[in-house]
């Protein structure tokens, strides 16, 4: 077990009356090497919970593990944690500051104690990931189109050679097109056995790409499993202010209309396989 | 830190004070202030000081916000009263080390921080129930006449609540910043001054792309809106004194001139 | 009502010397007509123009060459500028940079001030406009305190309340989770539907421009494409040479219509594949 979480609690420090309790009770764990994915409404505790991944936020209460290390205890080097468990905020291109692309990349592992040459030869390898090429590397960030300077900032992170890597909706304000090619350097981590960690607001992104999905609700787990298994369960999906992603929708609709749809799957390829079976209701029929 | 600033923090509620005109608060908070100017002996501070937990209690403002007005300005209160407890000379009272604590001196600090915290009281009393809006809206109109020696005073009351409007996003910003900057390993609470000073380029120069970003956006979405100049504009609220306001006046000339004369006289 | 002919937009890209400092065309040589009361949606991908030429439409660009007109008026006039910006409204990307006002109503009344609207309107117009976007409850909320998409809503109420004839709404979904992102397109399909506004948006999300009356693809700085959704979406490819992709509803419909399946294409919603669906079902059990 890559991470285990152990009965989370943590209250925003607050000035006002009203005490905001952001996580109660979040009790997970973390595989090596899976994409999971992190859902639920705005506000239900998915951000709180994954500042807590790298020590940026402090549990009021609970446990962390990593690699079975307890990451409160006092000896823990949280320095080292915030390069295995590498976080990529919201529009990280709004974070962007160095002169040159390079620089900038090169800034995490220069904190992390690396020397220029070493935090230069990291940095480069990043950008090659995230398909930023060398002519690049010595433009300013704010020369850049939008998707590239998204890039860029994920290279920022990647440079720290982390082995989770956790993002906060990446792919918003992208184009479908953009989204692919960030979605494709993603698996491709995956593939090379880094960790994953999504946070999304699109269940199509969901059910496409993560192996597992934690739904959030009122800062507790309310859902944890296959992306199929949680959407399929359309009442609690609902009570959690979430949709079924289009594909399952459709097949939910069907059964719903007395059509004898088996399986509510995500998959385009197996949604038209199990559609064309139950309008044709061959199932079985012509190999029998 | 920055996750609690209350200041420019309006408080929404239907009240009596919320209500009034935005002048008539403006005078208020100002006559009162200047008549603590006046005040030497401190058992006059504690009617003020009722005088304002009445205008908070009618403002319907619960009681908390009035310690969390007071926290940020804590340091300064604690540091003004040691300092000048400490400076002053005069018939000692008692000695720590090489400290002298004089009883004049202990006065003048009880008098300097009651002042300075029935004055940040009254201010926030204002900011609580009034929106930065209604405030640039108050401060234009009182002070229109300077338009006529040419000082854009629309302009400047625009930019005003517009700087009011966007703390809280800017505050909001920094946390994200600092919160992004320090998961690629900097430490913002180490270090001595020198570094320290370093560390402050990763947060300032994205903080200051974004404030030419959001103002860019902000400006073209008020052009689109129609916005151009102060003359051809007509106004949602007019600034217009009722009632409540010409009793408000009463109270306030009342009470100002007694406090005035309470601290020439005691 | 709009008119666009010809119209081109550039501007410099400075490079490190001055022979690097070119001339890019963000806009080259636009053709457009949209009719009162239309719905109309423009997409393309990041950086196909489409966003600089909606800011074409209010005035706040003007053409390099072409021209624009709004109701007749060239929008290169500055002396129109004031008509065209009340006949023309917009609800922009990002929902924290685009709202004045300390409390919603304060707001909604920004534009209602500068349109030198009477006082004594303003009252029923905020009302009125609060109803639409379904967020009369949130009249005194202060704009920190709401979700990026009610800020939106309120842009469309601060929009709707100078009565405008068309309401430009350039990427203002773009920041949005999918359940805002759905309502804001219904209240503009309400607001199309009930009051006759001309609706005109930009988007790259594919599943918002469903019930769109025309369709403009923009692609490097002109109108590659354009047609009903009906006429677009028949075939996956052709947008995807855009860098576009269809909503997984109508993907799905297509596989099923490769494997025999008699659908009506385009699918645009869940809803309509699974009717679609269930009377395949019904007839062939008839049969």
């Amino acid at each position: 077990m890559l991470m285990e979480i152990e009965k989370l609690n943590y209250t925003y420090p607050s000035s006002g009356e009203e005490a905001v309790h952001a996580l109660r009770d979040v009790t997970l764990s973390i595989e090596e090497g899976e994409f999971l994915a992190l859902a639920g409404r705005s506000g239900s505790g998915k951000s709180t919970f994954v500042r807590h991944l790298n020590g940026l936020l402090r549990a009021d209460s609970g446990d962390i593990k990593y690699r079975g290390q307890p990451i409160y205890a006092k000896k823990y080097p949280l320095g080292k944690l915030r390069q295995k468990v590498g976080l990529v905020f919201q529009y990280p291109e709004h974070q962007l500051f160095s002169r040159t692309v390079l620089d900038d990349v090169a800034f995490g592992p220069q904190n992390m104690g690396a020397d220029k040459s070493q935090a230069e030869d990291m940095a480069r390898k990043a950008l090659e990931k995230v398909g930023i090429g060398e002519e690049l590397f010595s433009s300013s960030p704010y020369e850049l189109s939008g998707g590239q300077m998204r890039r860029v900032a994920i290279a920022g992170v990647l440079a720290m050679g982390p082995e989770v890597l956790v993002l906060d909706e990446p792919t918003a304000g992208l184009d479908p097109y953009s989204k692919r090619q960030l979605f494709a350097l993603l698996r491709e981590m995956q593939g090379n056995g880094t960790t994953i960690i999504l946070v999304s607001h699109s269940m199509e992104e969901i059910s496409e790409y993560a192996d597992r999905v934690v739904v959030f609700l009122d800062g507790t787990v309310c859902m944890d499993g296959s992306p199929e298994d949680v959407f399929s369960q359309k009442e609690l999906l609902d009570g959690a202010g979430l949709e079924m992603p289009q594909i399952m929708e459709t097949l939910w609709k069907m059964q719903q209309k007395g059509i004898p749809v088996e399986r509510l799957v995500c998959d385009e390829e197996k949604a038209a396989e199990e559609i064309f079976n139950a309008v044709t209701d061959r199932r079985g029929g012509t190999n029998a | 830190m920055l996750r609690d600033i209350t200041i420019g923090k309006y408080y929404n509620k239907a009240s009596v004070i919320h209500q009034m005109d935005c002048r008539t608060k403006l005078a208020g908070t100002l006559l009162y202030i200047i008549a603590l100017f006046f005040v030497e002996n401190p058992i006059v501070y504690i009617p003020c000081l009722v005088y304002l937990l009445i205008l908070y209690r009618l403002a319907a403002i619960p009681w908390s916000y009035i310690l969390k007005g007071l926290r940020g300005f804590a340091l300064l209160l604690l540091f003004t009263f040691v300092f000048q407890s400490l400076i002053t000379d005069g018939r000692a009272l008692f000695s720590i080390g090489i400290f002298t604590v004089s009883q004049e001196g202990l006065l003048k600090a009880v008098r300097l921080v009651s002042r300075i915290v029935l004055m940040v009281l009254m201010a926030s009393l204002l900011a609580y129930t009034t929106t930065p809006t209604q405030m640039a809206a108050g401060l234009e109109k009182s002070l229109g006449f300077l338009e006529k020696i040419k000082v854009p005073v629309h302009e400047m009351a625009m930019m005003v609540s517009i700087a009011f409007r966007f703390i809280p996003v800017f505050i909001e910003e920094v946390n994200i910043i600092m919160d992004a900057q320090a998961s690629r390993g900097v430490d913002f609470h180490s270090g001595n001054v020198v570094k320290r000073m370093g560390k402050v380029m990763p947060l300032v120069v994205p903080l200051f792309v974004s404030a030419i970003r959001r103002s860019a956006d902000l400006a073209m979405a008020m052009e689109a809106r129609g916005y151009t100049d102060a003359g051809s504009r007509t106004r949602y609220r007019e600034l217009v004194y009722t009632s409540k306001d010409r009793t408000a006046y009463l109270v306030i000339l009342v009470m100002t001139s007694a406090v005035i004369a309470a601290g020439l006289l005691v | 009502m709009i008119k666009v002919s010809n119209l081109v937009h550039s501007y410099l890209k400075y490079g490190k010397t001055e022979e690097d400092t070119i001339s890019v065309k963000a806009l080259d040589h636009v053709d457009m007509e949209i009719d009162k009361g239309e719905f109309i949606a423009i997409i393309g991908h990041n950086g196909s123009g489409k966003s600089t030429l909606a800011k074409h439409f209010n005035g706040l660009l003007f053409p390099a060459e072409g021209t624009v007109w709004i109701n007749e008026l060239p929008t290169s006039d500055h002396k129109n500028l004031g008509q065209i910006r009340r006949t023309v409204c917009m609800v922009f990307q990002n929902p924290d940079n685009q709202i004045i006002g300390a409390t919603v109503e304060e707001d909604i009344s920004f534009g209602l001030e500068n349109m030198q609207i009477p006082r004594e309107q303003m009252q029923d117009r905020i009302d009125r406009s609060l109803e639409a976007v379904r967020m009369t409850d949130k009249r005194q909320a202060n704009p920190g305190s709401l979700s990026g998409g009610q800020k939106q809503k309120t842009a469309i109420a601060g929009a709707v309340a100078v009565s405008p004839e068309c309401l430009v709404l350039d990427e203002a979904t773009a920041m949005l989770d999918p359940k805002a992102r759905r309502e804001v397109i219904g209240i503009a399909r309400e607001l199309n539907e009930k009051q006759g506004i001309t609706i005109i948006l930009i988007t790259h999300f594919m599943d918002e421009v469903a019930h769109a009356d025309k369709i403009f693809v923009m692609d490097h700085g002109i109108v590659a494409e354009s047609g009903t959704p009906e006429e677009l979406f028949r075939e996956p490819e052709l947008l995807e040479k855009y860098r576009m992709e269809l909503p997984p509803v109508t993907r799905l419909a297509y596989s099923l219509r490769k494997k025999g399946l008699p659908v009506r294409l385009p699918v645009m919603e869940p809803e309509d594949l699974a009717e679609q669906m269930e009377r395949i079902y019904r007839g062939e059990q008839i049969c």
